[in-house]
């Protein structure tokens, strides 16, 4: 969960990085409802639209988890910089 | 399913245009929220009838970023009336296209600046009664020097 920035935002910058995650789970990739699974287990409503998923393989290594973790961390505070939501 | 975004839309959410704030604007509105997905700002810097400058803050998708982002490059400069003209169907045709079911992301950025421009034409409409409320008071109280002295 990432507050204050959008999923979807996430998803398309990181894969412009050469990481590729998801929204969602595969069987709701057709629709945009937030997800029912993650309210079940109390993520608050204004929560909901924040969530990326990352699927590892067994042939993933190291290296491409550090990359991605410094790639995210970039991303996540490019997207906060002109987020219009108060830091609760 | 892959979402084929446009080079342009692409490069306007990776680095979008006239994103902040504005501290005291001239026109203020906010659309959508956080639990629909999408929430844009928009901040007016109005001089003259013509859009000074206009900024934008978001917590959206990226074809959210990318279309306030060429919309408020589009309008910045542009008389409010122009602006108020300017419609969704050409920030979709600004950016090359858009998915599908990004389209409302162009409907929703036009509806937010329309409503900023709003609450620039209400806060001017204000402007003037109490402009003229002072000059009523000033004229009694004018009256009321000349009573004295008489």
């Amino acid at each position: 969960m990432f507050g204050y920035v959008e999923g979807e935002a996430i998803l398309i910058d990181l894969s412009q990085k050469g990481i590729y995650v998801s929204t969602g789970s595969a069987c709701s990739a057709t629709n945009l409802k937030a997800s029912y699974v993650l309210s079940a287990i109390g993520l608050e409503k204004h929560f909901l639209n924040s969530n990326i998923r990352f699927s590892l393989g067994r042939f993933n290594t190291k290296t491409e988890i550090d990359y991605t973790v410094k790639c995210l961390a970039q991303t996540i505070k490019r997207l906060r910089s002109f987020s219009p939501v108060e830091k609760i | 399913m892959a979402l084929n975004y446009t080079k342009k839309t692409l490069n306007n959410f990776l680095k979008p245009k006239n994103v902040g704030s504005i501290k005291k604007p001239d026109g203020y509105a906010q659309i959508g929220n956080m639990v629909c997905g999408d929430q844009l700002d928009f901040f007016l810097k109005v001089e003259k009838g013509k859009i000074k400058d206009v900024k934008f803050l978001s917590f959206g998708c990226a074809s959210n970023i990318a279309t306030a982002s060429i919309l408020t490059e589009k309008v910045k400069g542009m008389t409010i009336a122009a602006a108020k003209k300017y419609n969704w169907q050409q920030v979709v045709a600004e950016l090359g296209g858009l998915p599908q079911q990004k389209v409302h992301c162009s409907v929703m950025a036009v509806q937010g600046l329309k409503r900023a421009i709003n609450d620039y034409e209400k806060r001017e409409s204000k402007k003037k009664p109490a402009v003229k409320k002072i000059k009523k008071a000033t004229s009694k109280k004018a009256a009321k020097k000349i009573t004295k002295k008489r």
